[in-house]
């Protein structure tokens, strides 16, 4: 496509000037897709730093795409047609457009472009060109064990979809105290059984008294659900989501039908991952009475708790608070670290160690954060000290008393050395031992009777 | 009771910690010893000033009777008590105070708006990427000392 053409240009540009040697000096004039400039500066722009920043810029926001996609790719889940237009994709390296319109999985299209060969060629050539290095192929495709899984997942969902469909014709009122016996596979079909179950009375009586019961049990069951991270239980979600619309839609006063409204309002604003989470959020409210009296069970089935993993019911509730203001939880310590920066950034860059309190500081915050482990300095560490009649920098004058100490130690442990390995021999006895051509062993008889 | 309220620091360890973690403040390090007369003069004016200048300085007391701190009595040049070190950042500021030591302060101080404002002309001077500043204190208010370098 356009990158391949861009690179044939650029193999013709190449051999022209291996044809050309006397007009080597002279570059044509070529495009940069990366800094979308045109140069002349052959194949040495790809190592100039403007070039190199843009080409970051552009291989970290690629990344970052790349992240969201990474998640439906563990946690393979149904697209609704409406989530289609959130899921395109634009692949850099190939400079393609990749839409999800008519797939049934989120990034479908995306992941089997990005698992092709054809990407993994684009890719290798894109590297080559643009620098970046090569060694972070893998980080901007789709491993082939990766999508294998992905794959597997996707048929299990398959399959999970038809039963659902198959059962979801007739629902038996009695299946519900099956639960106990029924395994993941099936979990999905009891929680329909059973929002279908509450449904009808709801309906046909509008019981309120045991619809506010349900909303105290929901504060309970929700976090263990959302912790859930198995895509089953996605899918669940999202089908019965439909189904708990049209249940609650007599039921403005309850309060429950607010927090189906909040939520939906929150899948359209937030991201695919967040949107996941809203409908898991939900998904309980819809769960009422014969879920509750059969809670044991179904919890054993299904739900996340301590002992998995799960994050606890009160931390969970912050989270959803800050999905609502589309805040994900890890910004909470960026934004105090940014305070920081604001601080830092209102003292004058040009004060007095200015480096070494902006390089301090990262340390610190790191150290705090438990990344990384507080570093013991050095028992010889010294501080940069003007001395008296130092001339020249302060390091300078940190290196001389080094130096000093140094001198120091060595005329110690030499006077030491000297003291205890040298004994003393008289005069005489050297000469006679001089005399005698150096006969030590002479020296030593005289000199043992002293 | 200065030692109460401010931290002694005896170890070579303590003192090379505060002077790498002491960030975007002054940091005044008085070596000297608790017992001398004219250091517990200089302790309580320090004490006194200590919460008044917590925003822009840190002020620490270090036991020059300890084992450890020989290394920093020697690097600092240290031969009167009580004397008294400022850094900023992890460097070394000196203070032209007319007096033949640029490296540190000799002495006591006679009030206490008098160590506020040499912190102060360090903190201003740090903060505009000065090493050395001028003492805003009349020469009267210096105390004199006569220094006499063993190798000269």
């Amino acid at each position: 496509m356009v990158a391949e053409s861009a690179t044939g240009s650029a193999a013709t540009t190449e051999k022209k000037a291996k044809a050309n040697p006397s007009e080597k000096g002279v570059m044509e004039f070529e495009f940069c897709e990366v800094c979308r400039r045109n140069h002349d500066q052959g194949r040495r722009h790809k190592y100039l730093p403007a070039h190199a920043r843009a080409l970051a810029t552009l291989l970290a926001g690629f990344h970052r795409k790349l992240s969201n996609l990474r998640f439906f790719l563990r946690n393979p889940s149904p697209l609704r047609p409406e989530h289609a237009a959130l899921n395109c994709l634009w692949c850099v390296f190939c400079s393609c457009d990749l839409r999800e319109d008519g797939s049934t999985f989120a990034f479908c299209n995306a992941i089997n472009h990005l698992a092709s060969s054809e990407h993994l060629r684009n890719l290798n050539d894109f590297l080559r060109k643009h620098g970046g290095g090569m060694n972070r192929v893998d980080s901007f495709r789709v491993s082939e064990v990766d999508f294998l899984k992905w794959e597997k997942g996707c048929e299990t969902l398959n399959d999970a979809a038809f039963s659902y469909c198959d059962r979801s014709i007739g629902p038996s009122p009695g299946s519900s105290k099956d639960i106990q016996h029924t395994l993941t596979s099936s979990y999905m079909e009891n929680f329909e059984e059973n929002s279908i179950n509450s449904l009808i009375p709801k309906i046909s009586h509008s019981v309120l008294p045991l619809q506010s019961l349900t909303n105290e049990n929901y504060k309970e069951h929700y976090p263990e659900i959302s912790g859930f991270p198995i895509g089953g239980s996605i899918r669940c979600a999202a089908t019965s989501s439909s189904m708990g619309m049209e249940g609650h839609v007599g039921l403005n006063g309850t309060g429950v039908f607010g927090s189906v409204s909040r939520q939906l309002s929150d899948r359209q604003s937030t991201s695919h991952v967040s949107n996941v989470k809203s409908l898991i959020g939900w998904f309980p409210s819809n769960a009422t009475d014969p879920r509750i009296g059969s809670s044991g069970d179904s919890n054993q089935v299904c739900q996340a708790n301590v002992h998995t993993g799960a994050p606890p019911p009160w931390l969970e509730i912050e989270e959803k608070d800050m999905n609502v203001t589309n805040k994900a939880p890890y910004m909470n310590g960026l934004s105090v670290s940014s305070c920081n920066i604001k601080k830092s950034r209102k003292l004058n860059p040009k004060r007095v160690g200015a480096a070494w309190a902006e390089k301090r500081r990262a340390e610190l915050d790191l150290e705090k954060r438990g990344e990384i482990v507080p570093k013991i300095c050095d028992a010889n560490w010294l501080p940069n000290f003007g001395r008296v009649w130092q001339a020249g920098t302060r390091k300078e004058s940190r290196k001389e008393f080094e130096m000093e100490k140094r001198k120091f130690s060595d005329t110690e442990s030499h006077t030491q050395f000297s003291s205890m390995i040298q004994p003393y021999i008289s005069k005489r006895m050297r000469i006679g031992s001089s005399e005698d051509g150096g006969d030590n062993a002479h020296v030593k008889e005289n000199s043992n009777p002293l | 009771m200065s030692g109460l309220l401010l931290p002694t620091l005896s170890r070579k360890r303590e003192v090379d910690s505060i002077i790498r973690d002491t960030l975007d403040k002054v940091l005044l390090l008085r070596f000297g010893r608790a017992a001398d007369p004219l250091c517990l003069h200089l302790d309580d004016i320090l004490s006194k000033s200590s919460r008044e200048v917590s925003k822009f300085a840190t002020i620490a007391l270090v036991d020059i009777d300890a084992e450890e701190m020989r290394i920093y009595t020697k690097y600092f040049d240290i031969t009167l008590i009580p004397s008294t070190v400022f850094f900023f950042n992890a460097h070394h500021m000196k203070m032209d105070s007319g007096t033949a030591d640029h490296t540190k302060w000799v002495g006591s101080f006679h009030t206490k708006q008098d160590l506020i404002d040499v912190l102060e002309a360090i903190y201003r001077g740090a903060m505009k990427g000065k090493m050395i500043v001028s003492c805003p204190l009349p020469p009267e208010r210096i105390p004199r000392f006569q220094l006499l370098f063993k190798d000269l």
